[in-house]
């Protein structure tokens, strides 16, 4: 065989690789121009991350109503709210009155960005903003303002979108701090009444999620506020529970209790809300429970107690579950995949070029100088090292995109938890693969030796005293099958690199899908486990007349 | 690392050989130190209570299994803790059941044998002044049949006697006001604090002081010399900024303390 016959020439695979490595390297690394584009790019990210405005876990009931809301998701069409919700999330905070001004976001995105201006605001001047839709939510010089201006900006916040329960927290925490437990009660009470703390609830797991290490979320005081308010609405009860007003302390206290179950059943469920709930709930329940026991109210008693023994049920179960080997295997493998994984990425293209590089291109050219040798058949140019080679590689290349191209809405919740598993099953049979190769290779230089020296040897004589010659011949062969596995494994890896998000979506290399199987067994998990959490809603409640003797004071 | 007064370093306890170490106490002569800790190359499970002694410069396991709160006597005789190994119960909270068990009195100049035991849920155990007594928290069984009622007993180390002072849905908040007396703050059924004097002879309550103003009142320490007990008065529940420090003494109007000073820093 010339060497002109041979296909594909190296010059035609080097051209390949550098081709393929200069469009992974653009389609990793540059990030997209245009604000839509980062927009889209960064919800997805996001999306995976947890900050999801879509819930995956919602029972085999409504799957197709799930599945079609995935759809909508991750079309990410300008039309799609789902994408305007997106593009307000992203946009930094400070151009958002003005992305509000220039673009017609609809009501949804409206009522995020008014909540994300008035966080920004909050935080970081502490001043409110107007409603988004009027000339004055733009961004403000810093300003003395009291908390009076800061009740009359929510007060149009809350008037411009009533549905918004997170402007009712705000009104009622700067109540609180105004010293007004009634009102600040009254404005929680309005809160509740909306039934939804949605907008409160992605911040709050965020920060407990940061606050417990995880990589997937970014810090945010929701949590301190949420547990300085029910606090603040607990000494409030308190107040009017030594005021002889029981009436009212149980509200508010039930209110609280309320709270804590809301954030616990939270939609998408997890660990983490149920973890907050919780100490929500015991900080209300500490005080509710002697109440009830000494007026006598066994039935709201009841009713409590059974929250309380549902909670216990269900941080025990969190407290065993974290414990559990396997899920902490599973945590460290959640807290460290995706630095590790584009880590690994650029490591190993860039070690594997330069490998390539000083093996594969100089053995080439030494060969090509000293081309009277006999034994200098490169494996690959005779083809039985290349069928065989695709033959190992192939199907587990295939396994491993079909995983990574599975989307896990589809798919049962057990199929998710075993589709994480299958990862690294994958990942060992690579391990196994590239022995059998090494056993092939061995094989074929046993062959090539015993031809060389016109008699038979053992396997082990040739493995161990084989003369020096052959172990050239083995390093040279050795290393020209490995460069050959690793070339095909370059290219697998950047064609699958390039390829990715126009079949699955979503970033390659922070392999979203394995974190989103094993989030979406978490929401099943917490999603089981608070089903017991429902708490009825009182009609009235039967506490005795109030007491009305006087207090006694210092 | 251990070092005496002038600093000649006495013994290291590395912390990879006592891994989990925590509560160390000294003990008032300075012949001992206390500390619980998890000591794998131990018998049993190794968790336990340890003693170090200065002189031998060695520890021993005195205490096995799961303790809290450690304490001493003032006279250094007693060492005290809480053993907790209260198994699981539905009427029992998981954080209930860490935080209570049997108090062990060990006596430090008898090789630190048990000398006493006492209560089963039992919590807070706090020496009296000379040693001779301990007042502690019960947790019994209410009329719904949760252990939520707080009873605030006195045992005394020689005899083994337990006495029940009073008993609370609240949990009380307690000090020592001399050797025979408790103070005490209590809570009715409006959640209204207050602040009593317990004698232990005959458990006669005196009350001090009840404030329907304050959500708390915290008794912090007794001047045995002017019979004064300095208080806590806190209007808002876990509310720093609203403490205030008062004075108290029977027979007496309470006296707001550092009446100048502005609110959070008295």
């Amino acid at each position: 065989m010339t060497r002109s016959r041979r296909w594909p020439s190296r010059r035609l695979q080097i051209a390949i690789i550098v081709a393929l490595a200069a469009g992974a390297a653009v389609r990793v690394f540059l990030p997209p121009l245009t604000p839509q584009e980062r927009a889209e790019e960064l919800y997805m990210d996001s999306w995976f991350g947890g900050r999801w405005h879509v819930s995956l876990d919602t029972g085999p009931e409504d799957k197709t109503a799930a599945v079609n809301r995935l759809e909508a998701a991750l079309k990410l069409s300008p039309g799609n709210t789902l994408y305007e919700q997106a593009l307000v999330w992203h946009t930094p905070r400070e151009k958002l009155p003005a992305l509000l001004k220039k673009r017609g976001l609809g009501p949804e995105a409206r009522r995020l960005a008014a909540g994300l201006v008035y966080e920004h605001h909050a935080q970081a001047k502490r001043t409110i903003p107007a409603p988004p839709d009027t000339e004055e939510v733009r961004p403000e010089e810093p300003t003395d303002r009291g908390p009076t201006d800061d009740l009359e900006r929510l007060d149009a916040l809350a008037k411009a979108d009533p549905t918004n329960a997170l402007v009712h927290y705000r009104k009622a925490v700067v109540l609180k701090d105004m010293q007004r437990p009634d009102d600040a009660y009254a404005e929680m009470k309005a809160a509740g009444n909306l039934r939804t703390i949605r907008f409160h609830f992605p911040a709050l797991s965020k920060a407990v999620h940061d606050s417990l290490g995880s990589p997937l979320f970014t810090p945010f005081p929701e949590m301190a506020r949420l547990r300085s308010l029910t606090r603040s609405l607990v000494a409030a009860a308190n107040e009017r529970l030594r005021q002889g007003n029981v009436v009212e302390a149980c509200e508010t206290l039930e209110e609280c209790c309320q709270m804590g179950v809301n954030l616990a059943s939270s939609e998408p469920p997890q660990t983490i809300a149920v973890l907050v709930g919780r100490a929500v709930f015991l900080m209300a329940w500490a005080e509710l429970e002697p109440v009830y026991k000494d007026f006598g109210m066994k039935e709201e008693l009841a009713v409590f107690k059974q929250a309380d023994g549902a909670f216990e049920a269900v941080v025990a179960s969190c407290r065993s579950r974290i414990a559990n080997e396997s899920d902490s295997w599973l945590r460290l493998i959640r807290t460290i995949l995706p630095p590790t994984s584009i880590a690994f990425a650029v490591g190993l293209s860039a070690g594997l070029m330069m490998l390539s590089t000083l093996w594969w291109i100089p053995a080439g050219i030494a060969r090509r100088r000293r081309r009277e040798s006999a034994l200098t058949v490169p494996p690959w140019s005779e083809g039985w090292l290349s069928r065989r080679l695709l033959a190992v590689y192939i199907p587990p290349a295939v396994i491993i995109a079909c995983l990574l191209s599975i989307r896990p809405s589809s798919l049962a919740s057990e199929l998710r938890f075993a589709m994480l598993v299958a990862g690294p099953l994958a990942a060992g049979l690579l391990a196994l693969a590239q022995l059998v190769m090494l056993c092939f290779i061995f094989r074929a230089l046993h062959h090539r030796y015993d031809d060389h020296t016109g008699e038979r040897t053992g396997i082990l004589r040739f493995l161990f005293k084989a003369p020096a010659a052959a172990k050239a011949w083995t390093r040279k062969y050795v290393i020209a099958g490995l460069g050959a596995q690793m070339m095909f494994f370059v290219c697998c890896f950047l064609l699958l690199t390039i390829a990715y998000k126009p079949i699955v979506g979503g970033h390659p290399w922070q392999m979203n899908r394995f974190r989103v199987a094993y989030l979406s067994t978490e929401q099943a998990f917490v999603k089981q486990i608070t089903a017991d959490l429902a708490i009825p809603d009182f009609a009235g409640t039967s506490i005795p007349n109030n007491d009305t003797r006087e207090p006694a004071n210092h | 690392m251990l070092e005496d007064s002038k600093g000649k370093e006495l013994d290291v306890l590395s912390g990879s050989g006592i891994p989990d170490l925590s509560d160390v106490v000294w003990s008032p002569t300075e012949e001992n130190f206390a500390f619980a800790a998890d000591v794998a190359d131990d018998k049993d499970d190794g968790r336990g209570l340890y003693a170090y002694s200065i002189k031998e410069r060695k520890r021993r396991l005195i205490v096995s299994g799961s303790t809290l709160a450690p304490e001493w006597s003032a006279d250094g005789r007693f060492l005290i803790c809480l053993k907790t190994s209260t198994p699981a119960s539905e009427k029992l909270r998981d954080a209930v059941r860490r935080n209570h068990g049997t108090i062990i009195v060990l006596h430090a100049h008898s090789g630190f044998k048990p000398v006493l035991t006492a209560g089963k849920l039992a919590g807070y155990p706090t020496p009296s002044p000379t040693g001779t007594k301990i007042a502690f928290m019960e947790l019994l069984q209410d009329e719904y049949g949760d252990f939520d009622n707080h009873s605030l007993q006195v045992t005394d180390i020689a005899t083994g006697r337990i006495q029940k002072l009073l008993t609370n849905r609240r949990e009380p908040l307690y000090i020592w006001a001399g050797d025979n007396t408790v103070a005490a703050t209590t809570y009715d059924k409006y959640a209204v604090p207050t602040l009593s004097l317990v004698s232990l002879p005959d458990g006669t309550e005196r009350q001090l002081v009840t404030a329907r103003d304050f959500a708390g009142l915290e008794p912090l320490a007794y001047l045995s010399e002017q019979t004064r007990i300095i208080y806590k008065a806190a209007e808002r529940l876990s509310d720093i900024e609203a403490e205030e420090l008062w004075a108290v003494e029977a027979g007496r109007q309470p006296l707001r303390l550092f009446p100048q000073a502005g609110r959070g820093r008295s």
